[in-house]
């Protein structure tokens, strides 16, 4: 029944929310762990290379408990967190859980075979393995993940399709994992605190570029040259030019689309996501080694998604650390994924302004409504709330270290469990999840060709290149801080 | 001023809007407003302004899988002058 929209609208019932409560959750078990020093969260269990499977996995605090405890201990707990979660947002929390439990499995079952010493092991850890050569193939056990997620997306039964996409949420389990990112931010910020305020700035200024150019050109082309309506070209270029399927929702609503219109642009995102997220990074690697931190910026301006923009920025983070420990440079593992996430979190908090924008624009002078009112609540309405939680985890964190209120070592003992395994566990979840929600017969649907086409043309010819350009022009000469191996 | 509060559709033809007591649709927003305002004026003689909420039934409207991007479609606030 309709219900007048308040502010505190949804703060139980979205996927948004839920990723703030649950990662804030995590976050601050972490901080009480560093202030008591009671061991809240080495539990999480962590995964490894190996060469021996017995030692594949075990807690993010070795000794604490057996790796098959900690394994159960982890599926649990993360299983009451997220169907807390669920039961909230009114799923069928029964088919949730069946499903849920099917994608932990694969998804442990990919982390393993991903982590095999001989297929992605870096040289600085041959010697610990006993092994004097791998592929090092760095990130290898995402596309394993996210190959069988696309197995299961477009070639499983209709039937088992529908029910793994119960808990194939990939958008809720990466904005988790943004808030652990946070925490990570955090620490980092601590000894590294200038190199952190540069890359949060440097991605402002890059997201400002990207709206004032992207969107234009991105709705001129969609107009003049493929002749679509005004209705559609507006939620193409928000889609293509700005943060994917949020965008395209976004805009659509703000001028008063219907809901046609988003469906059928979102199914396409998605499917280039995908492409984007395999290609771009070994692209990436191979062409922009010398640039990490643009390279890096440059996925966040591109890759459309927070999905699959974290992804991508996983696998590039892995694939240059490990081309880069290949001639003996130990770069820190996760800044090349911050600024992948950090232009995508800027773009993500704009696009409140930018629908209101439009909203205004549609309804007080392109299509005139008389009556109708444009609610500057809107901006809020349509703010990234997992945002809220990346920020506070990494500023609390950041206060707290740098305020020696927690010694940095006590909160590394806290939040390192969080911000790596319980993070990249939930970068492996949207993994997975990524390829079962995407199914490629969408390129087949009635309609979808010429979309399809403007799409494509638009990223290849102005997102890509000009968004390069942008992530140069405001992190070239950043480089990771180096670690000794 | 009086405030109404709809659950908005749109079944692929015409926006509809619906709270229990009133269904009215348009194949525009502005159709739609203006058959709103006919139906209102008729319930509401005394009122020269009704204040009117409308928000897109997005469960209904917008597939599951894309809940998770995005949490909600539009929300409309109409000033509908009666008289």
């Amino acid at each position: 029944m309709a219900e007048e929209r308040r502010w505190y609208t949804g703060m139980f019932s979205t996927e948004d929310w839920w990723a703030f409560w649950i990662g804030i959750f995590f976050v601050f078990l972490g901080i009480v762990a560093a202030a008591t020093m009671v061991d809240l969260t080495g539990w999480i269990v962590s995964f490894g290379n190996w060469v021996d499977i017995t030692k594949s996995f075990g807690p993010a605090h070795k000794g604490l408990m057996s790796p098959l405890a900690s394994l159960v201990v982890s599926y649990v707990v993360f299983t009451i967190a997220t169907a807390i979660g669920a039961k909230a947002m009114g799923w069928d929390v029964k088919n949730y859980l069946k499903a849920w439990t099917v994608i932990f499995i694969l998804t442990t079952i990919a982390y393993i075979i991903g982590q095999y010493g001989y297929l992605s092991a870096t040289s600085n850890k041959w010697e610990k393995l006993g092994i004097t050569w791998s592929l090092q193939i760095g990130g290898a056990y995402y596309i394993i993940a996210l190959i069988i997620g696309l197995l299961i997306g477009n070639f499983a039964p209709s039937g088992f399709k529908e029910f793994m996409k119960r808990a194939a949420r990939p958008e809720w389990y990466i904005k988790i994992a943004i808030v652990c990112l946070g925490a990570k931010l955090g620490l980092k910020a601590i000894e590294a605190t200038g190199f952190a305020m540069h890359l949060l700035f440097a991605g402002v200024c890059a997201t400002i570029a990207a709206y004032l150019l992207f969107w234009p050109l991105a709705y001129t082309v969609s107009r003049k040259l493929f002749n679509l309506s005004r209705e559609w070209a507006a939620c193409l270029a928000s889609g293509i030019s700005i943060c994917g399927v949020s965008a395209a929702i976004a805009t659509a609503g703000s001028i008063r689309a219907r809901p046609i219109v988003p469906v059928m642009i979102s199914s396409l995102i998605v499917v280039f996501a995908v492409f984007e997220l395999v290609i771009l990074p070994a692209v990436l690697v191979t062409t922009w080694f010398n640039e990490p931190i643009a390279a890096g910026a440059s996925l966040g301006l591109t890759v459309k998604t927070d999905g699959a923009d974290a992804a991508a920025g996983a696998i590039l983070d892995q694939l240059m650390i490990s081309k880069a420990a290949s001639m003996g440079i130990h770069w820190d593992e996760g800044w090349i994924l911050a600024s992948a996430i950090m232009t995508k979190i800027w773009i993500d908090m704009f696009i409140g302004v930018w629908a209101f924008v439009l909203a205004v624009v549609w309804v007080y002078y392109f299509e005139r409504k008389p009556g109708e009112k444009v609610q500057k609540m809107e901006i809020w309405w349509r703010f990234p709330k997992f945002v809220i939680g990346y920020f506070v985890a990494m500023f609390a964190i950041m206060g707290l270290g740098l305020g020696n209120v927690i010694g940095f070592e006590n909160l590394e003992f806290g939040l390192k469990p969080i911000e790596g395994a319980m993070r990249h566990f939930f970068f492996m979840l949207t993994f997975t999840s990524i390829g079962i929600v995407t199914d490629f017969r969408a390129l087949r649907q009635e309609g979808i060709g010429k979309l399809a086409v403007a799409y494509a043309f638009i990223l290849a010819v102005i997102i890509i290149p000009i968004g390069w350009f942008i992530a140069w022009l405001f992190h070239h000469g950043m480089m990771p801080p180096t670690v000794t191996p | 001023m009086k405030t109404i509060t709809f659950d908005l559709y749109h079944d692929g033809v015409k926006w509809i809007a619906k709270n229990g007591q009133i269904i009215v649709s348009g194949e525009t927003l502005e159709e739609l407003d203006e058959n709103l305002k006919l139906k209102l004026k008729d319930m509401f003689e005394d009122e020269k302004t009704i204040k009117v909420n409308m928000e897109l039934d997005y469960r209904e409207m917008v597939p599951h899988w894309m809940w998770q991007y995005h949490p909600y479609y539009f929300y409309r606030t109409v000033y509908l002058e009666l008289d």
